[in-house]
């Protein structure tokens, strides 16, 4: 036998640990872990101990309050707030609690909740969402025997029951939740954020300012990038576009304006991807080396072929990409050569001076890739994240010291020796490769396979995209990934979940809405039968619908007599605003009243009904003509005993 | 006709409780209904309520044949039945019938007879027939006992056994009379005398007819349902012991056609039950042996409550 106080107990706080978990990365120190000690006192206080006293927490709460309140402000409000939930959410666990408290517990949990999705919209607020709409019901009906019986004690067999009725509330709920996820109006991203401008967090992996030698080592993010679904390609082509930095200060690469030109792509052999962007950490939108086109949400594209979201939005993003796989972009009318050879001021002298031995022996643009080739190559030059060149000569450090360094420092010298070699160049930021998902057919993409390479200009052929990171002697094991073990084929099924949570909930709009109302009309139309199977599925259905009726109707249907009294009960409650006790029979209720049309319903209805006959078509509707009278006749026609 | 004999029997009832038992309506109506579904009645109540005013009265008003029986602890079963008595004039025994040779039988205290006594009363009762030295000797019909029994007194009494108890088909109290009608007793002072002239309002022959409608009235699956249930629930409820028994249950349906028959139906409604439900049922509990001084009618009254009524 278990208390009902106990169950309650651990409903509740089931509901309030579910409101909890999403908003606990968001919350300070003090409150999170005031929470989980409330939590476990709560508990252990309704077992053992005494709960802290109601007159203890109260005054606490009000200090809590202040102490938050005054840290508001325009710029700082929902951090302070949630905060504050969850410190209000800690004291109403750790004091005792009547069923009041218990709902105040419910609503402060549900709060906790939907504050949680201001910061972040991730697939575990369904989940949540869902596990605490469920127990929040759950506990509803308990609390409710509660209420009336505080001492109730359970059997398995009655909390089966209770459990498995209590069930049905949110179960009934799921066609109206249904119906709201198609018509209510969403946000594709976190409202906080996206309205104060928040940062989401450290912006590694792609960057639209490039610096070899500004730190020793990089930390990799294995954050999701972005996901985009499209059919497996070959990893080796994998490149996806990004930004593209065009100048080097010295120390950086940067972006300026590009002069105008006009790409030409070719149309054959495209492939369309659909991506799903994690939140932007940097403004530009990735594409799948060389991008034709984008659609799906306004952009702002450039001639380098750097494309950036008309609207500074924060957040998820979906939109649809053309690209062609190719190695080389031509140019009509040319390009602004001297925009794309500038040097800054100062070179290291090593660099400086092997540009300059290329710039001498070179016969020609390809003449000059090769020969840079060949000098990366003697350099023997391997590919590393650790122990990385730093100051300001990390690139001669690199090139002829330590000769060690990422794809920064590759595509930096680079395009450095290429330029002075009187080649245009420029870097290309963007993703390298990706994971394939076979089971939601979809590459993703971490931050860690952010990746910078060069694109150099070659009359007569165009851009052509050049990765000096290939010539690093170890570049195969460095970057290009084995083959998933096991462990990260398991990480890629539950991606596919985060996946589907994007596509169908995050990203789902009118526009999918109305593409799934046509493909099904396209289907339906394609459904033509033809010969006897045009009429076999018809007949059979109806035949098995009119074999099962009864089955189906047996439970359910009421009885010509049953309909007739409950009809004749809604309208006495609506004359007199009586309704019977079970234990008064309609000859009683009759003569009670005294109300003559009830009288005479009532002595025809008797005769029939308990003479054992069923009430006829006929003498129904008669009786129904006469339920509709009650309330209207004059009274005192019949005395007490005749309607009796 | 159907329902032959139910108006004479009413006015009967009228005349009675107008003229002579003034605030007796409940216990004569109850005593008709004993005595159309062919039963017998229990009155309950301490002396001097008229009980047996009411018995010569009903004995009178349907022109039967009444007798009386006063139950002392020395009474014999012969007293009751009558004796064979030597004749010497034939040189034969002849049987001499004993009281209970009368349409209606008044049992004065019947739990102050021993209990031998009482067991060949009930035992009459519940046959309808008389054997005395080998050879038996049909009862007047119709029949019926009125028996009564003071539930105060306890000295020198022996209580009829619950198995006993179930041959009544009603059982009764007599209550005091409204306080109006009891000052207008007071002042008209007894009426015993003006009892024997009351005229004859129905016949025997009446009373047999009647007794014929009342078995043809109809009762449906529903209502003998709800009997049913009824049953099933003082059986099943902690505070009794024994429920109502199959005899109960067919003298509850009875009584309850006899009810429907006086308000003139030919079927019995579900309220016919719940009117006699109390008198026909409540005497028949075995209430638990923990509870003080058990109010059974008002335990059976709680049962009936939980039990929802059929409307269709």
């Amino acid at each position: 036998m278990v208390r009902i106080e106990t169950i309650l107990q651990f409903l509740i706080a089931g509901v309030a640990l579910l409101g909890f978990i999403p908003l606990a990365p968001w919350l300070d120190r003090l409150p999170m872990v005031l929470v989980l000690l409330a939590l476990a006192w709560g508990l252990y206080a309704d077992r053992w101990g005494k709960p802290i006293p109601g007159h203890m927490a109260t005054p606490l709460a009000i200090i809590i309050f202040f102490l938050y309140a005054i840290r508001v402000s325009p710029t700082n409000l929902v951090a302070p707030a949630a905060n504050l939930l969850a410190l209000l959410l800690a004291v109403r666990l750790a004091t005792p609690r009547s069923s009041r408290h218990h709902l105040q517990i419910i609503a402060l949990a549900i709060f906790c909740l939907a504050a949680s999705s201001l910061f972040s919209i991730d697939a575990t607020f369904l989940v949540c969402l869902v596990l605490q709409l469920v127990l929040a019901a759950v506990s509803l009906v308990f609390l409710t025997v509660a209420d009336t019986a505080p001492d109730t004690t359970f059997g398995p067999g009655q909390l089966r029951t209770l459990i498995a009725s209590a069930l049905l509330l949110p179960l009934a709920t799921a066609p109206l939740m249904v119906l709201f996820f198609l018509i209510l109006p969403r946000t594709q991203f976190p409202l906080w954020n996206a309205l104060a401008g928040a940062s989401a967090g450290a912006t590694t992996g792609l960057s639209d300012h490039i610096a070899p030698g500004s730190s020793a080592t990089i930390t990799e993010n294995r954050v999701v990038a972005f996901r985009a679904a499209m059919p497996a390609q070959d990893p080796e082509r994998l490149y996806w576009r990004g930004i593209v930095l065009n100048s080097f200060d010295g120390t950086a690469w940067v972006r300026k304006s590009p002069p105008p030109e006009t790409p030409a792509i070719p149309a054959p052999g495209s492939i369309t991807q659909e991506v799903y962007l994690e939140g932007i950490r940097s403004p530009v939108l990735p594409t799948l080396n060389i991008p034709r086109q984008l659609t799906g949400i306004r952009v702002l594209a450039s001639p380098d072929l750097v494309f950036r979201p008309a609207v500074a939005d924060r957040g998820k993003l979906r939109y649809g990409v053309t690209s062609v796989l190719l190695d080389t972009v031509a140019v009509h009318r040319g390009i602004n050569r001297t925009f794309y050879c500038q040097l800054p001021p100062f070179l290291p002298p090593r660099l400086a001076a092997t540009g300059r031995r290329i710039a001498r022996e070179a016969t020609g643009d390809e003449h000059a890739l090769a020969l840079v080739e060949q000098f990366f190559r003697q350099q023997k030059i391997s590919y590393g994240t650790t122990g990385l060149p730093t100051g300001p000569t990390a690139l001669d450090l690199f090139l002829f010291e330590k000769r060690t360094g990422h794809c920064e420092f590759f595509a930096t010298s680079c395009a450095l020796l290429l330029r002075q070699a009187g080649v245009p160049a420029r870097l290309v930021g963007g993703y390298l490769g990706g994971t394939y998902n076979d089971l939601g057919q979809y590459y993703v993409v971490t931050e860690e396979r952010a990746h910078v390479w060069v694109e150099l200009f070659i009359e007569e052929r165009g851009w052509v995209t050049v990765d000096p990171s290939r010539w690093a002697v170890n570049f195969t094991q460095a970057r290009i990934a084995p083959p998933p073990g096991f462990l990260k084929r398991i990480a890629l099924i539950l991606d596919t979940g985060s996946y589907y949570w994007n596509v169908a909930v995050i990203n789902y709009d009118l526009e999918r809405q109305f593409s799934t109302a046509n493909r099904l009309v396209t289907m339906s139309r394609g459904l033509h039968l033809t010969g006897p199977g045009r009429w076999i599925w018809p007949v059979l259905l109806s035949g098995a619908t009119l074999l099962l009726m009864p089955f189906l109707t047996r439970q359910y249907r009421t009885s010509r007599e049953a309909r007739l009294v409950r009809k004749v009960l809604a309208r006495v409650r609506q004359v007199y605003g009586i309704v019977p006790t079970p234990d008064t029979g309609l000859h009683a209720l009759a003569g009670e009243l005294n109300d003559p049309a009830l009288c005479e319903l009532v002595e025809r209805y008797g005769a029939i009904v308990f003479q054992g006959r069923r009430l006829s078509r006929r003498e129904a509707s008669r009786l129904r003509q006469l339920c509709r009278q009650i309330g209207r006749r004059k009274k005192g026609l019949h005395s007490n005993e005749e309607c009796d | 006709m159907p329902l032959s004999g139910r108006h004479e029997l009413l006015q009967a009832i009228q005349q009675l409780t107008r003229k002579h038992l003034h605030g007796k309506e409940r216990p004569l109506r109850l005593a008709m209904v004993a005595l159309l579904s062919g039963g017998h009645i229990l009155l309950e109540d301490i002396p001097g309520l008229g009980k047996t005013t009411m018995a010569l009265a009903l004995a009178n008003a349907l022109g039967l044949t009444f007798g009386r029986i006063q139950c002392t602890s020395d009474l014999l079963p012969s007293d009751i039945t009558g004796l064979s008595v030597f004749n010497r004039e034939t040189s034969a025994f002849t049987f001499v019938r004993g009281p209970i040779f009368s349409h209606i039988l008044l049992i004065d205290e019947v739990n102050r007879a021993m209990p031998k006594t009482q067991s060949a009363l009930l035992e009459a009762m519940e046959e309808r027939q008389v054997t005395v030295e080998g050879t038996t000797y049909p009862l007047p019909e119709p029949f019926m006992v009125i028996a009564t029994q003071n539930p105060t007194e306890q000295v020198g009494t022996y209580p009829l056994p619950e198995s006993q108890m179930d041959r009544f088909l009603v059982r009764t109290g007599m209550g005091y009379p409204p306080p109006d009608v009891e000052k207008e007793i007071i002042q008209s002072g007894s009426i015993r005398e003006t009892l024997r002239h009351i005229p004859t309002m129905v016949t025997a022959a009446e009373i047999l007819a009647a007794r014929a409608a009342v078995a043809g009235i109809t009762i449906a699956p529903t209502v003998v349902d709800y009997i049913y249930r009824i049953v099933a629930a003082t059986r099943e409820h902690p505070q009794v012991q024994t429920g109502i028994s199959t005899r109960g249950a067919i003298n509850l349906a009875e009584a309850a056609k006899v009810q429907a028959y006086l308000a003139g139906r030919a079927f019995v409604i579900p309220e016919d039950v719940q009117e006699m439900v109390v008198p026909v049922s409540a005497h028949r509990l075995v209430l638990g042996g923990e509870l003080e001084n058990p109010d059974k009618e008002q335990l059976l009254r709680v049962i009936i409550a939980t039990i929802p009524v059929p409307r269709s």
